[in-house]
């Protein structure tokens, strides 16, 4: 544990990621003590002004102050992303353990369903889910959840593949440890690190995503100051104040570059496969 | 390799199927009486109870899959409840213009990330290396939105140079005009037009390309036949674009075909941001109307077109490649 520590200091990609997301993550968890602002609070003798001193990132179209609406709008795309990449974890790594290790029928089932979730591009995928389930914060996690497992379910299953021909796993079930106990202590463990990979990815994708469907309307509803609405709000006033577009739209990439850098930076040290030279 | 085709087409057969029916479901997802929730809680009872028949509402749940998928086959997607016109006639009618857009992204994506991988490889740790990682970095992570908002304010807003919003006469169409006479003023507006939603979408996708491009670039120029190359003493130039790159954009193939379908869920928004008049828009319209008849042809078309150029890049990247097994 120490020594991987150590080895992921040294990987630039991975403390350069690893801070901004900390630093995404303490801002969005200490909202209240990084700005003393409330996201809700109008002004209208303040609306629509540009950055300042006293208003960082300048204010909306209500005088709110747009920083603190960012540093609260943190909260929602991290909790959506971190929530819908989880539930994508256990459906995927769930069936693709399944599938891998049973085979058979229930592994060419499984197959099959997720061939035809890879025949519907993803965010079209979501968009139908959350236009038929309506808009919610909950909504956008299950649509988001429901079409995001198929990679973790691939990854697993073809590592269960090779996993469950190798003696560790034939001993022990030798020695008469039942299948679930085989997949559970034996399997999974080693199938978490390509998981963790693709899951530190995932949140990056995620965070677009949910950004992208509150862009489109479908997402997380005003007053709450998702960063997706809040830049489509903000085409309203694009000649007079920009800022509104471009300061939420600057939080969102800077996330995804956080977790970005970070998962191709564990990638390279638990993967050394898929190492980009 | 005819029979790896017939194959692939037969395989396509249950998933077909499978969207279909997850098409299907998407109606009767919609949590209470849909004919209550698109007509909303004080609807008369009436026209609650025609639009359960006109949806066929009020049929067993299997008898109504039966039935859509005997209308599906038959080119039949139902009748659009907002415009009162038969659903095809209308996806089909903006699917020119998304089609185009995808195109012309893609054109640009592979262009793109084509020169910015070689370059990033052939220059390995070089500062063009860092400069062309670090712009397909930014581009993975930037929301297409947010590029196209950022496109509109420099070149629209500020400089002047391209239109804002919407298409006027599709590319081909005017290229058509042109050649029979009517003058190029047509096409230089259309591409215009198509200019600002082709560049943000293609810079997004360029991005994934270029990564790709650039380790298997790498990996090609470390091999032997390329060393042989060299040994025989041809140019650097040669050595590069005749033996090296020729082996390594064939896996780029399939990463131009997977970047479709990005391009395909990246145009409902692209087309959102520039008022593009394709499918991605006029989904997005329909979903506010909630004209469900109208979403549900829309998706299904989209997903139908995404599997068929996955299918035909499958059949390509078998064709390019000579190690690949057609079993």
């Amino acid at each position: 544990m120490k020594r991987t520590l150590r080895r992921l200091w040294r990987s630039k990609s991975a403390v350069i990621g690893g801070v901004i997301v900390l630093a995404v993550v303490l801002s969005a968890v200490l909202a209240p003590l990084v700005t003393p602002d409330d996201p809700e609070a109008m002004e209208m003798t303040d609306r629509l002004e540009g950055p300042s001193w006293r208003h960082p990132m300048g204010t909306d179209q209500f005088g709110r102050d747009l920083f603190t609406r960012v540093v609260y709008g943190a909260r929602i795309s991290l909790s959506v992303a971190l929530v819908a990449v989880a539930l994508s974890v256990v459906i995927g790594v769930g069936l693709g353990l399944l599938s891998g290790y049973y085979g058979g029928t229930l592994d060419l089932l499984v197959q099959r369903v997720v061939d035809i979730f890879l025949a519907f591009p993803v965010l079209l995928l979501a968009i139908a889910l959350v236009a038929a389930l309506g808009s919610s914060p909950r909504n956008v996690v299950l649509a988001l959840g429901l079409v995001g497992w198929t990679n973790y379910a691939r990854v697993v299953r073809v590592d269960v593949l090779a996993l469950k021909g190798r003696e560790f796993v034939q001993s022990a079930r030798v020695v008469g440890a039942s299948d679930l106990r085989l997949i559970l202590r034996h399997i999974l463990p080693n199938v978490v690190s390509p998981v963790l990979v693709l899951a530190t990815l995932g949140i990056g994708y995620a965070i677009v995503a949910e950004a992208g469907l509150s862009f489109l309307g479908l997402g997380v509803q005003p007053p709450a100051p998702s960063w997706g609405w809040t830049v489509a709000f903000g085409t309203r006033f694009l000649r007079d104040a920009p800022h509104l577009s471009i300061f939420p739209g600057l939080a969102i990439m800077v996330s995804v570059v956080g977790f970005n850098l970070l998962g191709d930076g564990l990638r390279d040290l638990l993967d050394p496969r898929s190492r980009q030279r | 390799m005819l029979r790896y085709i017939a194959h692939r087409l037969l395989l396509l057969v249950p998933v077909l199927l499978g969207i279909t029916v997850g098409v299907f479901l998407l109606l009767h997802l919609i949590p209470g009486d849909p004919a209550v929730v698109l007509l909303g809680q004080d609807a008369n009872p009436d026209d609650i109870a025609r639009l359960r028949r006109i949806l066929g509402l009020d049929e067993p749940l299997v008898f109504q899959l039966g039935r859509y998928l005997a209308r599906v086959v038959q080119g039949d997607l139902g009748v659009s409840i907002f415009q009162s016109q038969p659903v095809t006639t209308i996806v089909f009618g903006a699917l020119p213009a998304t089609i185009e857009l995808a195109v012309a992204s893609l054109v640009v994506a592979v262009l793109l990330g084509v020169s910015l991988g070689v370059l990033a490889a052939v220059r390995q740790y070089s500062p063009y290396d860092y400069g062309a990682m670090l712009v397909a970095q930014i581009g993975v992570s930037m929301p297409v939105f947010w590029l196209g908002i950022l496109a509109i304010l420099l070149f629209s807003v500020h400089l002047g140079w391209l239109p804002t919003f919407g298409r006027g006469e599709g590319v081909l169409a005017a290229g058509v005009d042109g050649i029979t006479g009517d003058g190029w003023g047509a096409l230089g507006d259309a591409l215009r037009s198509l200019a600002l939603p082709a560049l943000t979408l293609g810079f997004s996708a360029a991005a994934l390309i270029s990564r790709m491009v650039r380790a298997s670039v790498l990996e090609v120029l470390g091999q032997d036949f390329i060393r042989t190359a060299r040994a025989k003493g041809l140019r650097e130039r040669t050595v590069i674009i005749r033996h090296g790159l020729r082996s390594a954009l064939i896996p780029v193939v399939t990463i131009v075909g997977l970047q479709f379908g990005y391009l395909l869920g990246g145009a409902i928004i692209t087309e959102t941001v520039f008022a593009w008049p394709g499918v991605g828009r006029l989904m997005i319209t329909a979903i506010g109307q909630r004209d469900f008849p109208l979403v549900q042809g829309a998706v299904l078309i989209l997903a139908l077109l995404f599997s068929l150029v996955n299918l035909c890049i499958d059949v390509l990247y078998a064709w390019l490649n000579p190690q690949i097994s057609y079993e």
